[in-house]
């Protein structure tokens, strides 16, 4: 028969062990991280664009297109997109474009491209957005003539703010 | 000496042997991590889409339960809040038996990301984090978290 004097005593030593199990352990890491500038654009499709009528009395009716789109990714404010061409158009024919705008962004609608970048949509910010319209417009004035077809490769550059 | 006072004698020194000392304690359970990941950087993003979430996974832990500890788990928390837009995740690897919670957001509160280890004699496994941002955080500065991992009673 255990006594009172030995049960207080296995009390205490099962508190003991049972405090054993108990104990917390810890350990650290440390994470390092950052977030770079990123200004992001792409395009999608192939435009094509022929002039083929005219209201008799007024200049060649022009042409539209719109079946390509746009996406764009900032994480940086008052970011804006610029376009040109690598040669300039034929004498009497403007290429223009207009990309329609991102939420909180200005689209300067139809702007004729040059070899000289000019903008298109300015103060864009923090946005990530697809599916964007792009429409572009041939226009052409009776002195261009017949124009062989020709291509223009529009380059489209995305500028970061700030 | 009396059987009463053998007894006591006895069981003190069973105390001293099995738990009583710390060093008795560490022997029971055990968590140590092998470092801290590289810094993670986020630098791109497909158009239309959020930045890319990065992830890490060159780190381990070691954890062990021995027999009479009971059954443990593993909580996350990091020891300041992440910048607006950032999110810092952790996911580790459960040892046999064990069950992970998957990728767990850290955040100052301490986040169970490992439950139900019992009887692990141990184990090493992959630590995974996962660092993403949205457009709204912007350019985040480097910057560092400690990430503490605790090893204690579950549930």
């Amino acid at each position: 028969m255990i006594s009172q004097n030995a049960r207080a005593v296995l009390a205490l030593a099962l508190v003991a062990l049972s405090g054993a199990t108990a104990q917390a352990q810890t350990t650290t890491q440390t994470v390092t991280f950052a977030v770079n500038a990123i200004n992001q654009i792409s395009f999608a499709g192939a435009p094509s664009l022929t002039i083929i009528t005219a209201t008799a009395g007024s200049a060649p009716t022009s042409v539209t297109d719109a079946t390509a789109s746009w996406a764009v990714t900032t994480n940086q404010t008052a970011a804006k997109i610029t376009a040109s061409i690598p040669t300039a158009m034929p004498a009497g024919l403007t290429l223009s474009a207009n990309l329609a705008a991102p939420a909180g962004a200005t689209s300067a609608s139809f702007q004729s491209l040059g070899t000289v970048a000019v903008d298109l949509v300015t103060t864009i910010t923090k946005l990530a957005q697809g599916t964007l319209g792009v429409t572009y417009r041939l226009d052409a004035t009776p002195v261009a003539g017949v124009v062989a077809s020709a291509t223009r490769v529009v380059t489209y550059t995305i500028t970061g703010g700030t | 000496m009396n059987p009463v006072r053998r007894f006591a004698v006895m069981l003190c020194t069973l105390i001293l042997l099995l738990g009583g000392s710390s060093s008795a304690r560490a022997q029971l359970t055990a968590l140590t991590v092998s470092g801290s990941p590289a810094t993670m950087t986020i630098s791109s993003a497909a158009a239309g889409t959020g930045p890319s979430a990065v992830t890490n996974s060159a780190t381990t832990y070691f954890v062990r339960v021995r027999n009479g500890a009971g059954i443990m788990k593993i909580t996350a928390e990091i020891n300041a809040l992440m910048p607006t837009g950032t999110t810092l995740a952790i996911s580790l690897v459960a040892p046999a038996g064990a069950t992970s919670l998957g990728a767990v957001s850290l955040d100052q509160t301490a986040r169970d990301v490992v439950v139900n280890i019992a009887k692990e004699n141990g184990a090493t496994n992959a630590i995974t984090y996962t660092f993403s941002a949205t457009v709204a955080a912007g350019v985040v500065a480097v910057q560092s978290r400690s990430v503490t991992l605790t090893l204690t009673s579950f549930p």
